[in-house]
């Protein structure tokens, strides 16, 4: 070795001393020795340590092995309960010990990765020492150096000793075409699930090209002023937005549709200064009684039935209801062209034109008056109120639709959503449609109420059609719900990322989270209000996360 | 002490069986367990030589006491106990080694000593040492050739010089109690207690008002030099007689007396002919009961220096104190172990630390191939 490589590596050497202070020693005993995928280490006394924190252990021939923290012991000489039990004479909790008893707590680490070229996945040796990892080591464990896409800022890891490390996703796992989609659940409030889904959106919004992205607000006034700028915003949320690579700035090129209220006004909490109203004309949706009746059972296919006779009969903005030609009801035929029409059909009619049985027609059509008795379904629709479907598939690369659904009847929110999801399928199966962005973002809050889990409803179909073919024709879900249980399971398999807030024990364990481990659970149900464990294809294990305030405004209410 | 490297010892194990070459080295079988699990209590055996049976009768420096006990447990005291010595010894039976018409025991013993220092309640080591030795029957036993004792003895030199973590040491004949095997355990227990002699005086820097107990019986003369040292033995001889008054009273008879949280009168020796018996006075303590449990279950014989003829009043003051806090030392238990109603924490600590750091059985079991290879 030449004596500047000697000195250079000595240097190097020094610096490691000198940056760097143990924390403690690995610890590979008889009966739980260290394996290929996690290290044990013993904790220096006074040292702090939280699970999820990363940690870096000396390997051999000068590599380290960079492991998350999965859990902690506190382990005591003590053989047994019993043994603690004796050491306070026999039960006495006021009894003094002279001295206290040898403890240390012992760290459970997953390995990440190793930093040998190449990597060296053989067991970490006993009695090498423990460091927390650098910024550089963390963000080298969760590979961010194998980053393929566009790194889009994910949050940041907040390292027990004060380090912050700014994380991000790779793109074509969130974007496709390696995997695509994300999901958060967790408790309502404490998992902050709609501020992640809209840090994620924000980052995606920043750092990608040609995507247009489309919103559904199901609280309040919620996402319906994401182009003001959050006032409340502290110094050390801009700094984060700062680390992680991000313009604190609200979104811009973003239009607002609000459902058709009372009177012409839009049915929702506190508007925003310049929207559009949606409302539903039968010409608009003719074609999507599916949807409409989603929720109406239909053993017999009696509904299906009518709804294709309406969707294939449907001509010049009308269809003609006529009894067949055999005579047994001859004469009677009457065009429809709105809602009134269709649900003042005479019930004898409708039964011999489209050969139903006597029970139907008036089924038929008080589920009809049922499903579009709000003003929300219109006769005829005004100029300046729009129809989604149409709107959908002008959307252009860079805007940001916010459709409002918060205050529309829970009946027929599943309706909204299933026509814009086929409206968004319609958009990439046409040819004839130029221009469309490469990539649309669909932000479905509370999706257990569209996508519910067992469901073949013909939205849920849409939902997971998207969940399914998103990845390779570009409709990427951004989906949250309280539960992941809830949600159809082919959402929850096809889905790349996975973001988990606080979660209670009994949902924990349901088999949409086998993709953690017991530990790992654990610790999840121990999240303070604005934690999320993030996973994600490229990383080997769940990571805890942080991230920034909204740049956007909420109302306080 | 240096620092310890498998492989510079497992060169120093090879120049020792060089020093034996010529002979024939007869291995144990690996599986035998350590010479230590083979022999009995050796704490009860090295007390059981200070009362013959013809100088066992013990005489109370108290004869005020009522029933010759007194209750300790609820005397206020100050904590003097900073720290705690113990040594420990591990020894391999590596095999017979053969020499034409003579031969000997070949053992390797690692021996350590450690104090443990409590310092606000917290055991933290304050002084350790450990080496791995071989001891060899000196030549005047007739058991080892010339040639090879030179040879050793040089060998000896050269590692006391180094520092070396392998030590050599001889035993002579007048050491050689029953037969051989056992004498040269024995002669290891005499090397540990000079080197926790040694950790006791050299390696601790301890301030005057700083106490030291130690585990075991005080026997040797240069314990009694020890300032502020008692003698704290979860193991003693059941051979002394006491005498109470007008009665003669076996160790059994009289600590069934002894409730939890009293201690005995204090005694001394009636036929004290060495100084360490001269000057040593001793009483017992019970510092636990769980029935059903043997009379001596719980009890430690506490060995102090106290060269005076009578007691006063101070010594007496002292002594309670000291009992006070030592049954205060109950608290944590060692339960589960051997013995552990007489046990007190911080020696299991020491013993905890030593036992870490002493070679597995395979690297104890691997000295005796290298030797083999190296004759």
């Amino acid at each position: 070795m030449s004596k500047e490589v000697e000195r250079s590596e000595k240097s190097k050497s020094e610096e490691r001393t000198v940056e760097r202070e143990a924390i403690g020693k690995t610890s590979s005993p008889e009966r739980e020795p260290n394996t290929t995928s996690q290290f044990q280490c013993w904790l220096e006394d006074g040292k702090k340590l939280n699970p999820f924190d990363f940690v870096a252990a000396e390997h051999l021939d000068d590599t380290r092995t960079i492991g998350i923290v999965q859990e902690m012991k506190n382990l005591t000489d003590a053989q047994s309960h019993i043994t603690s039990y004796v050491s306070h004479d026999f039960g006495k909790p006021q009894a003094k010990p002279y001295v206290e008893r040898v403890s240390s707590v012992i760290v459970q680490v997953s390995v990440l990765r190793n930093t040998g070229e190449p990597e060296l996945m053989m067991p970490v040796p006993s009695d090498r020492n423990v460091y927390f990892a650098t910024s550089k080591e963390v963000r080298f464990a969760i590979g961010a150096d194998q980053i393929t896409g566009i790194e889009l800022p994910a949050g940041v890891i907040k390292q027990s000793n004060g380090d912050i490390v700014p994380v991000g996703l790779d793109s074509e796992y969130l974007l496709g075409p390696q995997a695509a989609h994300i999901n958060v659940s967790g408790i309502s409030g404490l998992a902050t699930k709609t501020s992640y889904l809209m840090f994620i959106l924000l980052s995606v919004y920043q750092k990608v090209d040609n995507v247009a992205f489309i919103i559904f607000n199901v609280k309040q006034s919620d996402l319906l002023h994401i182009h003001e700028k959050n006032d409340e915003l502290c110094k050390g949320d801009e700094e984060l937005y700062q680390k992680l690579g991000l313009e604190c700035e609200p979104f811009e090129n973003v239009e607002y549709f609000l459902p058709r209220g009372v009177g012409n006004q839009p049915n929702s909490d506190r508007p925003p200064d310049e929207y559009k109203l949606y409302a539903y004309a039968l010409s608009d949706v003719y074609d999507r009684f599916d949807l409409l009746f989603a929720d109406v059972p239909d053993p017999y296919h009696t509904l299906d039935t009518f709804n294709s006779r309406i969707r294939d009969g449907w001509q010049h903005g009308q269809v003609v209801i006529e009894a067949d030609r055999a005579g047994r009801y001859p004469g009677d035929r009457v065009v429809v062209r709105t809602w009134s029409d269709l649900r003042d059909v005479d019930n004898e009619l409708l039964q011999h034109a489209y050969n139903l049985h006597p029970v139907t027609p008036p089924r038929i059509k008080r589920e009809l008056t049922r499903l579009t008795s709000s003003p929300l379904f219109v006769n005829n629709r005004l100029q300046e109120w729009v129809y989604l479907g149409e709107k959908i598939k002008e959307i252009e690369s860079g805007k940001i639709f916010v459709v409002d659904i918060a205050n529309v009847h829970s009946r027929t929110q599943p309706f909204v959503v299933g026509d814009v999801m086929r409206s968004i399928d319609e958009l990439y199966r046409d040819p004839a449609i130029e221009n469309r962005p490469s990539k649309l973002i669909l932000f479905v809050d509370e999706l257990n109420t569209i996508a519910p889990a067992g469901s073949t409803s013909a939205i849920t179909e849409q939902i997971v059609e998207i969940a399914r073919k998103g990845r390779s024709r570009g409709t990427i879900l951004f989906g949250a719900e309280q539960f992941k249980s809830d949600i159809h399971d082919q959402i929850v398999g096809n889905c790349g990322t996975h973001a988990i807030g606080r979660t209670g024990s009994a949902e924990i364990k349901r088999a949409a989270y086998a993709f953690l481990d017991a530990t790992a659970k654990q610790n999840i149900m121990n999240l303070a209000k604005g934690e999320i464990v993030l996973s994600t294809p490229t990383w080997r294990s769940p990571i805890k996360i942080g991230f920034p305030k909204p740049t956007y405004k909420t109302l306080k209410y | 002490m240096s620092v310890f490297s498998l492989k510079v010892e497992k060169d120093r194990w090879k120049n020792v069986g060089s020093c034996l070459k010529g002979g024939e080295l007869i291995l144990s079988p690996f599986e035998q367990p350590i010479e230590e699990e083979r022999r009995g209590d050796p704490d009860q055996a090295d007390d059981d030589q200070n009362f013959p049976t013809d100088k066992n009768l013990c005489l109370p420096l108290e004869t005020d006491l009522p029933d010759y006990k007194k209750r300790i447990s609820d005397i206020p005291f100050t904590r003097k106990f900073k720290f705690f010595l113990d040594g420990s010894i591990r020894t391999k039976y590596v095999g017979e080694y053969v020499d034409g018409p003579i031969s000997f025991p070949l053992i390797v013993s690692e021996v350590a000593t450690i104090v443990i220092e409590v310092e606000s309640s917290k055991p933290k080591p304050a002084a350790f040492k450990k080496y791995l030795y071989f001891v060899f029957p000196h030549k005047d036993t007739n058991t080892i050739s010339d040639g090879a004792y030179d040879k050793l003895v040089q060998l000896q030199k050269q590692f006391e010089k180094q520092g070396s973590n392998t030590r050599i040491d001889f035993m002579k004949k007048k050491e050689v109690k029953r037969d051989l095997r056992s004498s040269l355990l024995g002669k290891v227990r005499s090397i540990m207690h000079s080197l926790e002699h040694e950790t006791a005086v050299v390696s601790l820097q301890r301030k005057p008002s700083d106490w030291l107990i130690m585990d075991g019986a005080i026997r040797k003369e240069e314990f009694m030099k020890l300032e502020n040292t008692i003698g704290l033995a979860k193991s003693f001889s059941r051979k002394p007689l006491f005498r109470l008054g007008n009665k003669t009273l076996t160790l059994p008879a009289y600590m069934k007396r002894i409730r939890e949280g009293e201690r005995s009168a204090i005694f001394r020796k009636e036929t004290a002919t060495t100084t360490v018996e001269k000057e040593l006075v001793f009483w017992y303590e019970r510092i636990r009961t769980f029935p059903p449990m043997e009379p001596l279950g719980g009890i430690v014989k506490i060995d102090m220096k106290l060269p005076k003829d009578k007691l006063e009043e101070n010594d007496r003051k002292l002594i309670d104190e000291m009992s006070s806090e030592i049954y205060s030392l109950r608290l944590p238990s060692t339960y589960p172990r051997q013995r552990w109603p007489s046990c007190i924490y911080p020696i299991k600590v020491c013993e905890e630390y030593m036992s870490a750091s002493f070679l597995s059985r395979y690297c104890l079991s691997q000295i005796g191939y290298e030797l083999k290879n190296a004759i």
